[in-house]
């Protein structure tokens, strides 16, 4: 079957916009009348606050007023509910916003945030997620059973955990004791942040007929427009919340941010529009971030290379809010086995509060935390039962339609080809054929694997919808709120209305703004199912279309609606193509020659509705969480420097199963944007934390992003196209798959040539010299050897 | 109060914009601690931004004719006036071809957009430890031009640098050029930095060598190791009475390590940085003295 403009690389239809510099981004609207807010934030990590004097600050010309917690103490969230818009009585990390001062001007609000006066009576903090589970560990949410939770979570109010998620499959303990090899192994992540370009800033206005007007920089509406109208009492109606151009998300952006303490400023100060920007320094320090990882696994094997048992527990430092972090915890909780077959299994994960920076979502959500686990285990145990790690990955791979997930799930036929994957992959990176020896000879080179498995981690019910609509000319404006933020979703949304139509794309205009009150609703467009789950909305709704199209056309026609066709524009009866229509004299009703007129504007609509997913068991873990699996793998081929512990990929190799690509360039800039920031995360990015709690690179120059030079030299992108068949043209979801596997491929290639384990992100180039030091003295000796031996005996006259 | 400087705006100030050295120097003079200079702004903004400098009046020196100088003369050396850039520094063709340490930080200093922007003297006034500038400038023994209403002085650049952002600097005084003495044709020079995985480096050396093939004089500084940048005396030593020079490069090399004030902070512990002067000197050394 041939398409027009499915599977065509159609570049970004944002992209002429952005690059010139025009595109409107929530950072550059200003309303009439409006004024800037700027937080007062905690300097100690856990606190209860006696005192707040706001005299002085008041003092600053242009403060319009000073709002403290207490004014307004509401609780908001997601998933745990266990936010405050400013601290209440307690701080509970350096940065917690405690205050928040709205004047005139930027410069007046900035000038007295340093004049507010906070006096804290300090309490114990707790920064180690392992000293917050202690029995007498002190308490950062005293009052966690008020919290209005998800159903999905399991928090345990008297202790700091946030969400227990529990997994059984099988007899784990049985299973260890028929495996001939039991490994057990520790893994550690530190906290990365999203370095999304455009900081987090919200403009709200609350009029004074009770209406919420907000403009922010966020990834989706609905939630936004949820969370507010429960936790603040507003009818959803009366809540308006506006999206334009986003500078990025990555996760970071999801669920709820600043909007609903922005809105409350805005009424505070008399109704007038306010807005609050954060500073990078306050997306380093006051802003969610990704979590803090530690995992504790057991694994058994047989001789064969059978994985037999798996039993691990995930930590994950939650930091002082666990909103969003709960459902990473249940993420990487049941994404425990990968794309394996484990007959006995058991999850432990964790989600633990701690008196750090709050945590949210990232790129992944879990996934790449517990394939950084499970990769590495499947190739330490390769070595150790002297089988490859291409082998023991072939003989392990779920098969779809016979295999179940741990979670019980059957997998469906059309799931993918996690075989034609690994294959495809080990035959790009050369498997098994040796790298070329370094030029210089105290550097080794290696090659890694790592495959992954994803799907959108959602509630059940996470639906989606679409509504089309023509205009006089046949051209379509597509009402959807799928959240743009530089994936490329909407462009292939596009792509599949004008195709469906056969209309030219410039036919179909997606406008740049989402809106609560004029956009379908969408759950989300989070965990890469923007494609998938809208899609589906969106083919419905031009089935809808179409199915009104025809409904006139047949009448003008005289024809039944079966033997119609769309083509080129036009309504034709199949066989007759001088028998037709042009679109634009039907989709606003079809009109005879004496007038007399029939139809009338054509609305398509469409929803999708997910309706085999179920919450998982609270005990067992059992059930089924996702609407799609996306099977992939990464592999690289990598420089290491013995000397000083630098890793340089040469080359690197993604090769995902999308069942169809709807747009190969941006597929290709999806891969590329994921292995970059995979590459980053993998090597260098880390929030470190000193002895008080305080962020201390909050910024980046010392926070280091990668920069061009540290790129992989080669990158190949592969594409498989085994179509799941309730996708759109059988697509599956992309964003956030590309970046899960580099870390793994990476520590692979350096364990199996050199039998050096990695076992924490990031693997900076001082963390590698200290494990190659610890692990190969022998290795770093004759590597020392080399590169201080000279070729020749100079002497020089003294 | 906050934590750290999460500030959008600067704090206010007045801006002047002289257009004669003479008129510079009266400002400061006039309004003194509570003036600071500005040449590309690259280091005072930011530290305006972060609240550790909130001067009252800001003099912006670009407009002088005299401090966007930058001349070398046979026999006298290289100057380099104030508001000179790092891009402009770069594309000296005298640069490249004689100061090739000096040429090798600039290059390796930053990204293009920076370069057009940095000045070298400012570079060396931010007297951040971990910055290229001022570690090729102290191999050469370079020595900075001081002005005043009432006066000049001159005062090399390891003088100059006393700790981290602490220079020997009088409120109403501007540095108005660099001067780089010249160099014999057999003297040898070079800088490499080690910055993998960070944006500042975690080490770098400077090496300046007269000559390779009869060395008299031997200088190794060290930058982004230590509160400022610093000499290896002892290791400097040892390439000046050693015969078998490539057996010196390592043993200088060792030595380095060893003698030289390392700290440890957020970007590195001094154990690594120690383990880098190593690797550093013997690439800078064997280069040099073309022990392969």
């Amino acid at each position: 079957m041939s398409f027009k403009y499915v599977g065509k690389p159609i570049p970004p239809q944002d992209g002429f916009l952005k690059v010139t510099g025009t595109a409107t981004y929530t950072f550059d609207l200003e309303l009439p009348g409006m004024l800037y807010a700027k937080l007062v934030t905690s300097t100690v990590p856990h606190a209860r606050i006696k005192k707040i004097d706001v005299s002085r600050a008041l003092g600053v010309p242009g403060v319009v007023r000073v709002v403290t917690g207490k004014e307004y103490p509401y609780r908001v969230g997601m998933y745990a509910g266990d936010r405050d818009l400013l601290a209440i009585d307690k701080v509970n990390w350096v940065g917690h916003p405690v205050a928040a001062v709205i004047a005139e001007t930027l410069e007046a609000a900035e000038k007295a945030i340093d004049l507010v006066d906070v006096e804290y009576e300090e309490l114990p903090a707790i920064f180690d997620p392992l000293e917050a589970l202690k029995p007498d560990a002190l308490l950062i949410h005293e009052k966690m059973e008020e919290y209005r939770h998800s159903p999905a979570f399991k928090p345990i109010p008297g202790t700091n955990i946030a969400n227990k998620f529990t997994l059984v499959r099988g007899d784990v303990e049985k299973g260890f004791r028929e495996s001939d090899v039991v490994l057990e192994e520790e893994f550690h992540i530190s906290h990365v942040s999203h370095c999304y370009m455009e900081v987090q800033n919200v403009i709200a206005h609350y009029h004074l007929d009770g209406t919420v007007e907000i403009w922010t920089s966020w990834q989706n509406v609905a939630p936004v427009r949820q969370i507010m109208a429960l936790s603040l009492g507003i009818p959803h109606n009366k809540i308006i919340v506006r999206i334009p151009y986003v500078g990025g998300g990555f996760g970071g952006k999801a669920g709820l941010g600043w909007e609903a303490l922005v809105a409350i400023l805005s009424k505070a100060a008399g109704h007038r529009p306010v807005k609050l920007v954060l500073s990078r320094k306050e997306q380093f320090s006051t802003a969610a971030v990704r979590e803090g990882f530690h995992a504790f696994a057991k694994a058994g094997f047989k001789k064969d290379g059978t994985f037999n048992a798996y039993s691990v527990r995930f930590i994950l430092d939650a930091g002082a809010y666990a909103d969003y972090t709960v459902n990473v915890g249940r993420a990487v909780g049941y994404s425990a086995d990968g794309c394996y077959e484990i007959p006995n299994i058991n999850v432990e994960s964790l989600t633990v509060y701690t008196n750090k920076i709050p945590t949210t979502a990232l790129r992944g959500f879990g996934y790449p935390e517990s394939h950084w686990v499970l990769e590495q285990i499947i190739d330490r145990a390769a070595k150790k039962l002297g089988i490859d790690p291409s082998e023991i990955r072939r003989k392990n791979l779920v098969k779809p339609g016979h295999s179940h997930t741990c979670t019980g799930e059957r997998l469906r036929e059309d799931a993918g080809d996690p075989q034609k994957v690994l294959k495809t992959l080990v035959d790009e990176i050369g498997w098994g054929k040796p790298s070329e020896n370094p030029p210089e000879p105290w550097k080794v080179r290696a090659k890694g694997l790592s495959l992954f498995v994803k799907g959108p981690a959602q509630p059940p019910n996470a639906a989606a919808s679409a509504i089309l609509k023509f205009n006089e000319d046949a051209s379509i404006d597509l009402l959807i709120a799928t959240g743009n933020f530089g994936q490329g979703t909407v462009t292939a949304l596009m792509q599949i209305v004008a195709e469906e139509f056969g209309l030219p794309l410039e036919k179909v205009r997606v406008d740049y703004v989402r809106d609560t009150h004029k956009s379908a609703y969408t759950w989300q467009t989070v965990g890469s199912r923007g494609l998938f789950t809208d899609g589906i909305a969106i083919l419905k709704a031009i089935e809808d279309a179409k199915n009104q199209i025809f409904t006139v056309a047949s009448e003008v026609l005289r024809c039944p609606k079966d033997q119609l066709e769309l083509v080129d524009g036009e309504v034709r009866v199949k066989g007759k193509p001088w028998e037709k229509i042009p679109l634009q004299d039907i989709v606003m009703g079809y009109t005879y020659p004496n007038g007399n007129s029939i139809g009338g504007p054509v609305i398509g609509r469409g929803v999708f509705m997910s309706t085999h997913t179920t919450y998982l068991d609270p005990d067992t873990g059992q059930g089924n969480p996702t609407i799609f699996h996306t099977f992939g793998g990464t592999a690289v081929e990598l420089e290491l420097d013995l000397l000083t512990g630098e890793i340089n990929i040469l080359k690197a190799v993604e090769v995902l199963d999308l069942g169809k690509v709807i747009n190969p360039l941006l597929v290709k800039q999806q891969t590329h944007g994921g292995l970059i920031m995979g590459t980053s995360i993998s090597l260098y990015e880390e929030i470190k934390f000193d002895e008080r709690g305080w962020v201390v690179n909050p910024n980046f120059t010392s926070y280091y992003l990668v920069r061009i030079k540290d790129l992989p030299r080669e990158v190949v992108a592969r594409y498989i196209e085994t179509p799941q068949l309730d996708g759109p043209y059988g697509a599956r979801g992309i964003g956030e798959l590309t970046m899960i596997g580099v870390a793994p491929a990476i520590a692979n290639a350096i364990y199996n040539s050199i039998g050096v384990k990695l076992d924490r992100l990031p693997m900076n180039p001082e963390y590698v010299w200290r494990a190659l030091r610890e692990q190969r003295p022998d290795l770093v000796e004759e590597a020392w050897k080399r590169f201080s031996k000279y070729e020749k005996i100079v002497e020089v006259t003294i | 109060m906050s934590f750290g400087a999460p500030y959008l705006t600067l704090p206010e100030f007045t801006y002047h914009k002289p257009k004669s050295l003479k008129e510079a120097l009266q400002l400061l003079n006039e309004f003194r601690d509570e003036a600071k200079v500005m040449a590309g702004g690259v280091g005072l903004i930011a530290f305006m931004k972060e609240r550790l400098l909130a001067p009252n009046h800001v003099i912006d020196i670009k407009d002088i004719p005299e401090l966007k100088i930058i001349e070398y003369r046979k026999g006298e050396g290289l100057k380099i006036g104030a508001t000179v850039t790092m891009s402009e520094i770069e594309k000296h063709d005298i640069v490249r071809e004689k100061y090739v340490a000096l040429h090798q930080a600039v290059k390796a200093g930053s990204d293009p957009i920076i370069k057009n922007r940095a000045t070298l003297v400012g570079n060396i006034c931010e007297a951040i430890p971990w910055v290229d500038g001022p570690v090729p400038l102290i191999a050469y023994n370079a020595e900075l031009e001081i002005m005043s209403v009432d006066n000049v002085r001159r005062m090399p650049v390891s003088e100059f640098i006393k700790g981290p952002v602490e220079i020997s600097l009088e409120p109403n005084e501007i540095v108005t050029s660099v001067y780089l003495p010249d160099l014999p044709p057999e003297a040898k020079s070079l800088f490499m930095k080690f910055n993998t995985g960070s944006e500042f480096a975690l080490a770098t050396l400077a090496a300046y060598v007269n000559d390779s093939k009869k060395p008299r004089d031997a200088r190794l500084v060290y930058g982004a190791v230590s509160t400022k940048p610093v000499r290896a005396y002892e290791a400097e030593k040892i390439i000046l009475t050693n015969k078998n020079i490539s057996e010196a490069v390592i043993l200088a090399a060792e030595k380095a390590s060893k003698e030289i004030d390392v700290i440890s902070d957020v970007l590195a512990t001094e154990d690594y940085r120690r383990h880098l002067v190593k690797l550093l000197t013997i690439n800078v050394l064997s280069r040099i003295f073309e022990v392969g």
